[in-house]
C-alpha cells in the first residue's frame, strides 16, 4: 500500500483550547465538515513545530481564522498547516500605518519582515538596517538597531532585579539592593 | 421459478421475470476483494424487443435466484450498462443483449458526513446493518478504537479508503482483513485466518471428464494451476517499516511475509531470507490506545494481495455451496497412479466464483488459492523456500 499522499483542504477554527494540552486545533475542515456539529469536528495536529530535544513551537488560532489544513489520503492523518491566505492577509499598508507612528524607523516594504496580531501589535525586522522591535496597538515601542542603539516609548516603565542595578552610559549609576543609588562613584542617595 | 435439477430465476424491479429459463444466460460473481459483486444477464434480442422496453437501462433493477438442491446463491443488483453483442445482420439493430449488473446496494449509497467513536470493525457492522444484505458476518472484533471521521463520502467508499487500511485484529493471527459481499447477499469482514481455517465446503475431486452428466457436483473437469507473479508480491517478502514513536524516536521494523500468519508451512517462493525488497512508511505513533493498533493494521493490510501464491482454476458442475470466502479441498491424482498429487492435493480458499447458467446447463468457474504448501523435510530444497 502506497501511503504518504496528502491533500490541502480550507478550513475554520472552531476552538485552540485542546483539552489534552497538545497543541492541537479543532478545525471545520471544509467542505468535509460543513454538515458537523461544532463539538464533532476534529482536532488537527499541528503540522509543524521545531522538535529538537525539548525544543517546542506552537502558535495558536483565533476562533474563526481561515486555515490550511492537511489530510492524507485516508483522511485519518490530519493536520493543520498554516493560516489561509485571505487577500487582506498579507496587506503592507495595514502594518505601514502601525510602523509609521515611529519616527525613527525606516519602513520599506521590501525588507520587512513581520508579524501583526489580532490586537494590531507588530513585532518587526528590518533585514536591511537591522532595526528590530515591537510596536504595541497604543503607538508605544521597543527598537534596537545593529548598532544597538535603543529607542523605548512607554508610559510607565518598572524595572525590578533581585540584585544591583548598574546603567553605564558615559556616567554610571548603581542602584544597589538596598535601594542606595550611586551616582558616578561619588554621589549616593539612600533609601 | 423454473423446475428441473436447476432452479432458475430473475425478478425485474421485483416482479417475476416471465420468460423460459431457456433464453437466457447469466453469470453471478464475486470476490474477496471486491465489495460489490457482480452479474451479467445475456438475452437473445434480435428484435430489440427488451431495448425497447427500456428494461435494462441503468439504474433498473434485477434480481437472480440460481439454486440447485435447495441449495441457492439469490441476490439482487441494478444495472450498470448494457450492449449489444453480436448483431444478427448489419441492417437490423438487434442481437444478442448482455445486461451487465452490480449488488443493488450500489445505488443505496449516499454521502454521509458522520464522525464514528469505536473499532473498526463495530463501525462496519453498523454502517452494513443499516442495508437489506441476507446476513452481515464480522466474526472477529477489531481494535483500532479511535474517532473516524467519515468526510461526504459514501458508506462503502469510508470503509475501503478510511477503515480497512488500518484495520486489526489480535485474533487475525497477523493476517489481513478483507471486506465483500457473496453472491448470497452476504456481507462479510472476515481476516484471512478466519476464511482460511473455515471448513471446507466440498471435497473437489479432478477427473478430467469433460461431460457433466457422469459426474457429481464436487468433480472438477477442469483444474488449470497457475501463480501469482514474482513481481506482484515480491516488495513484500521481506519489510524495512518505519515510523517515528510517540517519543519523537525513528522506528525500524523488519517484516516478514511468513509471519503473517506464522505457521509450520512453507511458503513455495524461493527468496534470499537476507535481502529486504520494499519499504513501508507507517503513520506516527501517539499516545491514542488505537495508535498501535492502526500502525499494525496499516503493514498487515497492504499484504492482502500477496497470502495466496500458489493458484488454481477450476470448473466444475453448478455448485452453489461454493462461494468466494469459502474453502474447499481439492484431490489432484497423478497420471496413470491414480495416486494423489502431495503437494497440489490440498485445502485452498475460494478468492473468485463464477457461477453460470447457459440457458441449458449449469457450471461454476473458481479461481483458488493457498498461502503455503506442506512440504516434507524431505523436500531436496525445503530450505531455499521461504519457511524452510
Amino acid at each position: 500500500m502506497k501511503y504518504g499522499s496528502y491533500t490541502l483542504h480550507k478550513g475554520i477554527v472552531i476552538d485552540s483550547k485542546d483539552p489534552e494540552e497538545k497543541g492541537r486545533i479543532q478545525v471545520r475542515v471544509l467542505p468535509h465538515c460543513s454538515e458537523f456539529k461544532e463539538g464533532d469536528c476534529p482536532w488537527l495536529k499541528p503540522f509543524s513545530g521545531a522538535y529538537f530535544g525539548e525544543e517546542l513551537q506552537f502558535s495558536s488560532f483565533e476562533k474563526g481564522a481561515l486555515v490550511w489544513c492537511m489530510m492524507d489520503e485516508t483522511e485519518h492523518e490530519k493536520y493543520i498547516v498554516a493560516p489561509y491566505h485571505v487577500p487582506l492577509f498579507f496587506d503592507f499598508s495595514v502594518v505601514k500605518s502601525v510602523l509609521d507612528q515611529v519616527p525613527e524607523l525606516t519602513v520599506k516594504y521590501e525588507v520587512m519582515e513581520f508579524k501583526k496580531y489580532n490586537d494590531g501589535s507588530v513585532v518587526f525586522h528590518n533585514r536591511e538596517t537591522g532595526d528590530h522591535g515591537f510596536v504595541n496597538s497604543g503607538g508605544y515601542y521597543d527598537i534596537i538597531d545593529t548598532d544597538g542603539n535603543r529607542v523605548e516609548k512607554v508610559k510607565t516603565k518598572k524595572t525590578l532585579s533581585d540584585d544591583t542595578i548598574d546603567i553605564e552610559a558615559g556616567g554610571e549609576i548603581n542602584i544597589d539592593s538596598s535601594g542606595k543609588i550611586t551616582i558616578n562613584g561619588h554621589l549616593t542617595i539612600d533609601p | 421459478m423454473a423446475e428441473g435439477i436447476y432452479d432458475v430465476g430473475l425478478t425485474w424491479e421485483g416482479k417475476e421475470f416471465d420468460l423460459p429459463r431457456t433464453n437466457y444466460g447469466f453469470i453471478m460473481e464475486d470476490s474477496i476483494y471486491e465489495y460489490f459483486p457482480k452479474a451479467k444477464i445475456m438475452f437473445q434480442d434480435n428484435l430489440s424487443e427488451f431495448r425497447e422496453l427500456l428494461i435494462t437501462v441503468p439504474g433498473m433493477g434485477w434480481g437472480i435466484t440460481y439454486g440447485y438442491d435447495s441449495e441457492f446463491l439469490k441476490s439482487s443488483y441494478i444495472v450498470e450498462d448494457d450492449s449489444l453483442e453480436g448483431r444478427v445482420s448489419p441492417n437490423i439493430v438487434g442481437g444478442g443483449l448482455q445486461v451487465d449488473l452490480i449488488h443493488s446496494v450500489y445505488s443505496e449509497q449516499e454521502i454521509v458526513s458522520k464522525k464514528h467513536s469505536g473499532g473498526i470493525s463495530s463501525i462496519v457492522q453498523s454502517i452494513a446493518s443499516k442495508y437489506n444484505y441476507n446476513s452481515v458476518n464480522i466474526p472477529e472484533t477489531s481494535g483500532n478504537d479511535d474517532e473516524w471521521f467519515q468526510f461526504q463520502k459514501k458508506d462503502s467508499e469510508f470503509i475501503l479508503k478510511s477503515l480497512m487500511p488500518y484495520i486489526y485484529s489480535g485474533a487475525s493471527n497477523d493476517s489481513p482483513f478483507y471486506v465483500f459481499t457473496d453472491s448470497k447477499n452476504n456481507f462479510n469482514l472476515k481476516s484471512f485466518k478466519n476464511m482460511y481455517n473455515s471448513s471446507p465446503v466440498a471435497d473437489v475431486k479432478f477427473t478430467g471428464n469433460n461431460t457433466e452428466s457422469s459426474t457429481g457436483r464436487e468433480t472438477a473437469f477442469n483444474i488449470d494451476p497457475f501463480r501469482q507473479r514474482f513481481s506482484g508480491f515480491k516488495d513484500v517478502l521481506r519489510r524495512k517499516l518505519t515510523y517515528i514513536d510517540k517519543n519523537g524516536e525513528y522506528q525500524v521494523i523488519d517484516d516478514f511475509l511468513e509471519d503473517h500468519p506464522s505457521d509450520s508451512r512453507i511458503l513455495s517462493i524461493k527468496a534470499d531470507k537476507g535481502i529486504f525488497t520494499g519499504n513501508q512508511m507507517l503513520v506516527d505513533e501517539t499516545e491514542n490506545r488505537a495508535s498501535k493498533d492502526n500502525i499494525k493494521g496499516q503493514y498487515i493490510q497492504a499484504l492482502r494481495r500477496a497470502m495466496m501464491t500458489d493458484k488454481l482454476i477450476i470448473t466444475l458442475p453448478f455448485n452453489p455451496k461454493i462461494i468466494s470466502g469459502k474453502t474447499i479441498n481439492v484431490s489432484i491424482p497423478q497420471a496413470e497412479t491414480n495416486k494423489e498429487l502431495f503437494i497440489m492435493s490440498d485445502k485452498y480458499l475460494v478468492e473468485r466464483s463464477k457461477h453460470i447458467w447457459t440457458g441449458e446447463k449449469g457450471f461454476t468457474d473458481l479461481i483458488v488459492g493457498r498461502r503455503n504448501t506442506n512440504v516434507t523435510n524431505e523436500y531436496k530444497f525445503r530450505s531455499q523456500l521461504i519457511g524452510g
